[in-house]
């Protein structure tokens, strides 16, 4: 519908001032279009402006955005409209002109490029001086704003380099209001992979990761827990600092999906983890304690 | 602003829309300073035709003169459209969502230069005549800013308040008209008006009354205007009041009613043969073409009733009689 928009300015008058800026990278198209999509990583990841939802639906997101421009706090709302899973169209109008901005999403040689067209409508002189500043202060923003999405994408790029995982909003168009919910799992660990490990849980062992499943199994005073290394959300990656850890692109709160203490006999505990069933068991051979962890077929 | 989770302030209202609750109470929480002033305006209609009025995002471009739109995209709940507006010089474009807060409220938020709007609207109705209360927030970031622009401010959109209403209002009271005579819409059996139930001109919102209810069967006498134009009208403006134009000894008859949502036809322009209606543009071809040197009676139906149409003609046309069987 931003079409109509373009086209009714122009039919009334309005001139326009034109702005063409890309992203290139080693992630899929279906990264960055999760990253335009994705409502709930703003207060997470842009420190330079502030967001705040009034409507979000299956094809629209319209949020109120404070940025800082031109030494005050300035409140804009933005209108973003995503049909199609190639593109995003965005509309804002502040200060006396229109912005409309066209976002794709391609593919580039192994990786992505995203290429990004602003339009800066005005009348009068006065419009053209606005919109010529707006056109600067774009340019410097887009810089700021990409270098901190920029992470997100690439860890995506990372996780499926390694062939083992995919996305399950690969197949789909990823709904603006679909990704309110960070306690969505989204990450799918694909078929096919083996997966049986026995280990000594002995006084050195400190923490194994299993980087195909992208699990760690760590001790912490007397307790072993069982975490995932990336965020089953979107991927974010986990670090090991403590075990009451949240996801730094979303907030989730990350919980370990089995705790017991050492030398506790387990016998096939089951927990879930990326869409698959893992088993874990604990038991004492000769004096020794062992573990053993294994993904179900 | 402040960092907090987003599920707090949003609310779903079927799991597919989700929307901002409580917008300037949320927005205070935030760091954002509002300053407001209530507007009020009432009259004998319905909470209803209220509702209806601020939901149909059809109407500005006819009505509201002053204003130029273009629409952006429509939910059950919500609607964006951009007005533009001239202030001094300038056309200054306003990007508004408007929503849906409850039976009986509304929403309007938008952002200029740098201050942001919240317009509360709530209705109440009380023996058929409905008050509306119009709540202007104007909040800011910038408290020193907002102090200044405020007294400014609430004069421009005060002024704009009066004319919008002005423009309104006929509407509205039409609505209240209508409802008077018995007459009731489709909308009114639902418990909200849907932005959907707004974008189409083709629907018949209005429930036809098939009874009579007053006895037009009489003469009439017809405006003359330069021994040319003349128009006369028959009943009143509802499904069996008729209204006339005589154009070269030939009679034009069209209804004096929109069956879209029960505008008044009686004037409106006659252009290229058709008449369109003032709220939202809808066409209407004459009913009944009679060429008077045929003869000076002519009969057609017209609601499911016979409608005879007699001409007297003495230093031009001067009566006409009707009768309905």
């Amino acid at each position: 519908m931003t079409q109509s928009v373009r086209k009714f300015l122009n039919h009334s008058g309005y001139k326009f001032l034109s702005l063409d800026l890309e992203t290139i990278g080693e992630w899929s198209p279906h990264d960055s279009e999760w990253n335009y999509s994705d409502a709930l990583h703003f207060p997470y990841i842009h420190k330079s402006f502030s967001q705040k939802i009034l409507n979000i639906c299956s094809e629209t997101n319209t949020s109120l955005f404070v940025q800082n421009l031109f030494f005050l706090k300035n409140p804009v709302i933005i209108y973003q409209e995503h049909k199609t899973k190639d593109s995003h169209e965005y509309l804002a109008s502040s200060y006396g002109i229109t912005i409309s901005i066209v976002t794709r999403h391609l593919t580039h040689k192994q990786g992505a490029i995203t290429k990004t067209n602003y339009q800066f409508f005005y009348s009068g002189f006065i419009g053209l001086l606005i919109a010529f500043s707006a056109k600067i202060a774009t340019k410097k923003n887009y810089k700021k704003v990409i270098s901190e999405d920029m992470p997100m994408r690439a860890q995506r790029g990372i996780l499926r380099k390694t062939k083992n995982i995919f996305f399950k909003s690969d197949k789909n168009i990823v709904t603006p209001n679909s990704t309110l919910n960070p306690m969505d799992n989204n990450v799918f660990l694909r078929s096919g992979i083996i997966l049986k490990k026995r280990f000594i849980l002995d006084d050195d062992f400190t923490s194994k990761i299993f980087e195909k499943v992208f699990l760690r199994v760590s001790k912490e005073k007397n307790k072993i827990i069982i975490l995932p290394t990336i965020c089953p959300h979107e991927g974010s990656p986990l670090s090991d600092s403590d075990c009451h850890m949240r996801c730094k692109w979303h907030g989730r709160k990350i919980i370990p999906y089995i705790s017991f203490n050492i030398g506790d006999s387990i016998r096939n505990a089951k927990f879930k983890h990326l869409n698959k069933t893992f088993i874990i068991r604990s038991d004492h051979e000769k004096g020794k304690t062992f573990c053993e962890l294994e993904l179900q077929k | 602003m402040k960092r907090e989770r987003l599920s707090v302030s949003l609310s779903s209202k079927n799991n597919k829309d989700y929307l901002a609750v409580n917008l300037p109470k949320n927005l205070l929480a935030e760091g954002v300073v509002f300053k407001s002033f209530t507007l009020s305006s009432q009259g004998k209609f319905l909470g209803k035709d209220v509702d209806w009025n601020f939901k149909d995002f059809l109407h500005p471009k006819l009505v509201h003169k002053q204003l130029d739109q273009t629409h952006i995209y429509t939910t059950d709940f919500t609607t964006t459209q951009i007005f533009f507006q001239k202030i001094l010089f300038f056309r200054i474009p306003f990007q508004v969502i408007q929503y849906d807060t409850g039976p009986n409220s509304l929403c309007y938020c938008f952002s200029f230069f740098n201050f942001i709007v919240c317009i509360e609207t709530s209705y109440e109705t009380r023996n058929q005549n409905t008050k509306v209360k119009t709540k202007y927030n104007i909040g800011s970031l910038n408290k020193l800013l907002l102090n200044l622009a405020f007294p400014l401010l609430k004069i421009v959109f005060t002024k704009n308040y009066r004319i919008l209403m002005s423009e309104d209002m006929p509407l509205r009271l039409r609505k209240g008209q209508l409802r008077s005579w018995g007459f009731t819409f489709k909308t009114d059996t639902k418990e909200k008006i849907s932005y959907h139930d707004c974008n189409k001109i083709t629907t018949k919102n209005i429930n036809f009354i098939n009874k009579k209810t007053e006895d037009i069967s009489k003469k009439i006498k017809y405006v003359y205007k330069e021994n040319k134009i003349c128009s006369f009208y028959i009943g009143r403006s509802d499904n069996f009041g008729l209204r006339g134009e005589l154009r070269d000894n030939k009679v034009f008859v069209f209804p004096r009613i929109c069956n879209h949502e029960g505008a008044c036809l009686d004037n409106t322009d006659l252009k290229g043969g058709l008449i369109s209606c003032p709220w939202h543009g809808k066409k209407f071809k004459p009913i009944f073409i009679h060429d008077l040197i045929s003869g000076h009676s002519f009969n057609f139906i017209y609601s499911k009733k016979n409608y005879l149409l007699k001409f007297y003609m003495s230093k031009g046309y001067e009566k006409i009689n009707v009768s309905i069987s």
